[in-house]
This record gives C-alpha cells, sequence and structure tokens, in this order.
C-alpha cells in the first residue's frame, strides 16, 4: 500500500493561532493526543479519513525557506548535469538547449524526491510534509506526479504554444496588442496568487495551489516557536500589501483593456477609444517618476559629423557592434567603444578588447 | 543593425571584391537559416599536405556574441590536423576559448586564424595524438603521408 494513501495521525496544536482548521474537517474527529517528537502514524485502513488528526500547516517564511534551499541545491544538481551533457554532446548542446536542460533538472529532482515518496532537500530542512488542501490526509501520488509535469513542463508547453498561436494569428491586424495583454494577463494572475501566498502562506507554487499541496509541519509546534512564526509571517504580509497596490495600478488596466478586446469586437469603435486610455494610463503610472528615462538622456551619436568633431572619420566606428559610436567612452588605454558595448564587456572580463589592458568599469570615461 | 549582419555585409563584399589576404583562403562563407550559423569552405594552404583540398567549417555564434567566441568546428571525419579532433572537427585555438577571446575579433579573423593554424600546427596541445607525435619527430614525409592518407579515406 503507498504512502500517500495511508492517512497522518498527529497531534492537534489547538493552540497554534494561525492554523485554521476548516469546520467541515473537524466534525466528527476522534481527537488523541501524541507524545512529543513521536512521527506521526500512518495508518493503513482508508475508512479511518474521518478520524485521522490534524499536522498545522506551514507558515509562508518556512515555505519560502524550504523553497531556497531546493533551489539552490537544483542549482548545484544542474551544474553537475551540465559537466556531464558536455561532455557528451559538446558545448554547442548545451548552449542551445537551456531551457530543456533546466526541465530535465527538475523532473530529475522531483522524481528522485517527490514523486517516490521522500521529501526534497529542502522540506526536511525546514520539516514540511505535503497535505491535501483539507490538511487531514497525505496527497496522493497521482496529484504529485501531475503537479511535477505541470510545474515543470507546464510554462515551457505553454509558451511553445502560445508563440505558435501567435504565429498563426499574425495575419490578423492587432496580434501585438493581444500577445502583449496575455503575457499581462499571466503576470496578473502570478501577481494575485503570490498575494495571496503572502497574506495566507499556503501554496508558494500555483500548480501546488491547483493540485492542492499544501506544506504542514511535521513536528510539534511550542508556543515560542509559534509565537516567532507568527511575527515573522506577519512580515510577509507586509509584502503582500506592496504587490497589491502594484498590481492595482499595473494589472488592472490590462484586464480590463483584454476584456474590453474580447468584447469589443461587437461594438468596435467606442471600446477601442477607451481601451486605448486605459492602455496609456496603464503605462504612466508604471513608469518611475524622478528618473529620466532613455529618450530624456542626450547621448553622443558619431553618426552626426558634427559631435566629437576631433574624432577623425575614420576611427568613429565601434569595433564591438561596428556601428557609428553611440557615447563614445575610454578604458585608461585610450581606445573607444560605445558606452554600451564596452560596460557590456567589462563584465565579461575587465581588460580593453584592443590592447588586453587592464580596465575597471569603474575607470570607463564617457567623452563629452 | 546587429553586429552579424554587418558583418554579413563585410563579408559578402570582402568575397565579392576579393579582398587580398581572404580569398586566398576562403572559398566560401554564409550564413544558414538565421545569422547564428554559418559555413565557411576555406582553401588548404599552399605548402601544407592541405594544399589542393577543400574544408568545410561550421560556425555557430552564442546569443551573447561578440561577447561571447564563437563555436567553430570543422566537418567531421574530414580534418587530419594535430589540433582538431578527427572524430568530432573540434578545434584546439587559444582565441576561441572564453579566456582569449576578445569581442574586437570578428568571423573572418577566426577563420583566417584557422586558415593559420592548419600552416603552423601546435604540437604542444593536441587533439590528434598521431600526427602530434609524427610532428615532433619532424619527420615530414610521414606526415604528409598520413594526411593524405586521412583525406582520402
Ligand atoms: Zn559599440
Ligand atoms: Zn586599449
Amino acid at each position: 500500500m503507498h504512502k500517500s494513501s495511508s492517512i497522518i495521525k498527529a497531534a492537534v496544536e489547538r493552540n497554534n493561532p494561525y492554523r485554521i482548521y476548516p469546520e467541515s474537517s473537524l466534525t466528527g474527529f476522534a481527537l488523541s493526543t501524541m507524545e512529543d517528537g513521536q512521527k506521526p502514524q500512518q495508518l493503513k485502513d482508508k475508512s479511518t479519513v474521518d478520524s485521522a488528526l490534524l499536522l498545522p500547516f506551514a507558515d509562508a517564511p518556512s515555505i519560502v525557506q524550504a523553497h531556497q534551499k531546493d533551489d539552490q541545491i537544483e542549482s548545484t544538481l544542474s551544474g553537475k548535469i551540465e559537466e556531464v551533457v558536455k561532455s557528451l554532446k559538446g558545448q554547442l548542446y548545451l548552449n542551445e538547449h537551456p531551457k530543456e536542460i533546466s526541465i530535465a533538472v527538475k523532473l530529475l529532482y522531483l522524481s528522485l524526491t517527490t514523486l517516490v515518496g521522500n521529501r526534497t532537500l529542502g522540506e526536511e530542512y525546514v520539516d514540511l510534509i505535503y497535505i491535501n488542501n483539507r490538511g487531514n490526509r497525505l496527497v496522493q501520488r497521482y496529484k504529485k506526479l501531475l503537479f511535477i509535469l505541470t510545474y515543470t513542463l507546464g510554462p515551457y508547453l505553454g509558451s511553445k504554444i502560445l508563440k505558435r498561436w501567435s504565429k498563426s494569428q499574425e495575419e490578423s491586424e492587432d496580434h501585438d496588442e493581444k500577445k502583449m495583454s496575455w503575457k499581462d494577463i499571466t503576470n496578473t494572475l502570478l501577481n494575485v496568487h503570490m498575494m495571496i501566498f503572502y497574506f495566507k502562506g499556503a501554496y508558494y507554487d500555483i500548480f501546488k495551489r491547483v493540485f492542492g499541496l499544501r506544506y504542514a509541519i511535521g513536528h510539534k509546534v511550542e508556543d515560542e516557536e509559534s509565537k516567532f512564526r507568527q511575527t515573522s509571517s506577519n512580515s510577509y504580509k507586509i509584502l503582500g500589501y506592496f504587490l497589491l497596490f502594484q498590481s492595482v495600478f499595473k494589472g488592472v488596466p490590462a484586464i480590463l483593456q483584454q476584456l474590453k478586446s474580447l468584447l469589443g469586437q461587437t461594438s468596435k469603435s467606442l471600446s477601442n477609444l477607451e481601451s486605448e486610455k486605459h492602455l496609456k494610463g496603464g503605462r504612466d503610472q508604471s513608469e518611475i517618476k524622478g528618473v529620466p528615462n532613455d529618450s530624456q538622456i542626450s547621448h553622443i551619436n558619431l553618426e552626426d559629423p558634427s559631435q566629437l568633431p576631433f574624432i577623425p572619420s575614420a576611427s568613429r566606428n565601434c569595433i564591438l557592434c561596428l556601428n557609428e559610436m553611440t557615447d563614445p567612452s575610454c578604458p585608461p588605454c585610450g581606445h573607444l567603444f560605445c558606452w554600451a558595448c564596452i560596460m557590456n564587456w567589462c563584465k565579461e572580463r575587465e581588460e580593453c578588447p584592443l590592447c588586453r589592458q587592464r580596465c575597471l568599469r569603474q575607470q570607463i570615461l564617457p567623452l563629452r | 543593425m546587429s553586429r552579424a549582419a554587418k558583418e554579413y555585409k563585410t563579408i559578402t563584399k570582402v568575397l565579392k571584391e576579393g579582398d587580398e589576404v581572404y580569398s586566398q583562403l576562403i572559398v566560401g562563407m554564409e550564413p544558414k537559416e538565421d545569422l547564428t550559423r554559418w559555413e565557411a569552405l576555406i582553401r588548404g594552404p599552399s605548402g601544407t599536405p592541405y594544399e589542393g583540398c577543400n574544408f568545410r567549417l561550421h560556425l555557430s555564434l552564442p546569443q551573447e556574441y561578440p561577447m561571447s567566441p564563437p563555436y567553430v568546428k570543422f566537418e567531421p571525419y574530414a580534418m587530419p590536423h594535430a589540433n582538431v579532433d578527427f572524430r568530432t572537427g573540434e578545434i584546439c585555438l587559444d582565441i576561441l576559448t572564453k579566456q582569449h577571446w576578445s569581442p574586437a575579433w570578428d568571423l573572418l579573423h577566426v577563420v583566417q586564424a584557422i586558415g593559420q593554424l592548419l600552416d603552423e600546427p601546435v604540437s604542444s596541445s593536441p587533439l590528434n595524438v598521431d600526427i602530434a607525435n609524427i610532428l615532433k619527430a619532424n619527420d615530414m614525409n610521414a606526415y604528409y603521408g598520413l594526411v593524405h592518407y586521412y583525406i582520402k579515406s
């Protein structure tokens, strides 16, 4: 019999302040107590579901902590796997399939942990276990499988399908606007999801919400610990408020616009005007005030012969982008490049591309 | 205009006008599908066992190009050379490594450097040990013989 179909039996933390027991799941429960440190028993009889006892739901900070640990381990694993792929298929293959490889790493990691019924290292670190959304049973294996598949492959396949779909729509008029707003809608959805997470601390990943994979803390929570957890969850709520404000100002106009463009096909002329207004409103609000944007900065472009006329025409092209220089800038050696080009290269290696003299990014001077 | 597109323009111009340096070496060079994959056909330099034969190069530009070097290899099973893996066509050339690459070089420079490598193999960093050993022994007859044997088979 699978672990997933057996039932957790554990002590109820009645004084745990942020564990809300759904009324329905409490009715008819025979509560029993358990010694500290005792592992949850796994009963083999399915019919005793209703008499199962509950573990406290995990709070936002510990879920985030587990995820961070898992990310860290995934990146170590992915480094190892990239080495293997590189020795088998060469660097080229690695460069061409970064997404596929990261999906394979995630699939491997979750299959070896979550799918076979073990915890991931992050979950073990924080002591979390999966339970269903009512908090009275472990999660069935098929749900874990579905979660793993959608979590790893979902976004990848989704973006591929969307790309193909938008390609086939290419001939129709305003596909650009539509594609933009689809992106906005997914972003808004994710934002709303994160907001709910920060407020309630249930599902960190949206696919876990879909399949009802909730986390519970795998041990008895003492008063002191629970107080500490309470304060740290509160600070997460502040994050939630920030996201809420951001979404209201940014996401709502986008959703309205999308709705209008969907409804507007019948009454186009009127809604077009309005949706345009909404779009503009959304853009204005999303801009940060006080920071000059790109168009406000006066760029020096050497395409214009009157700019920095002392630079001879043979030296006015940037060796990195091969165009006439924009904002010519020089490292200590005196060679000239575009500001963006040389800054970009010095991120790679701190030396002049032409003479290899050492060149720190803070030493690069723009010519004016 | 992107850097690759600029290079494409220069390369077609250089090859059309028959530039002295490059037209001796390069028979043809053009992008495949998009500007991230290129193919070049180069002439074996005179005075080397490669004289009289043409060799195909595959170049692929990473997304960060020119901040990262292009990835270049010969057609597999076609280039017997001390610094080329015969089976895969991979080339051991320092300017193509991340540590030595400079964004000031372009694809023509790269192809030229490979032409130079055909002229002057470096037996100290071999990918083809058989040929490197013969070179170390300085046995020119055996060197020509082995290269010709590989090329013909
Ligand atoms: Zn530039
Ligand atoms: Zn310099």
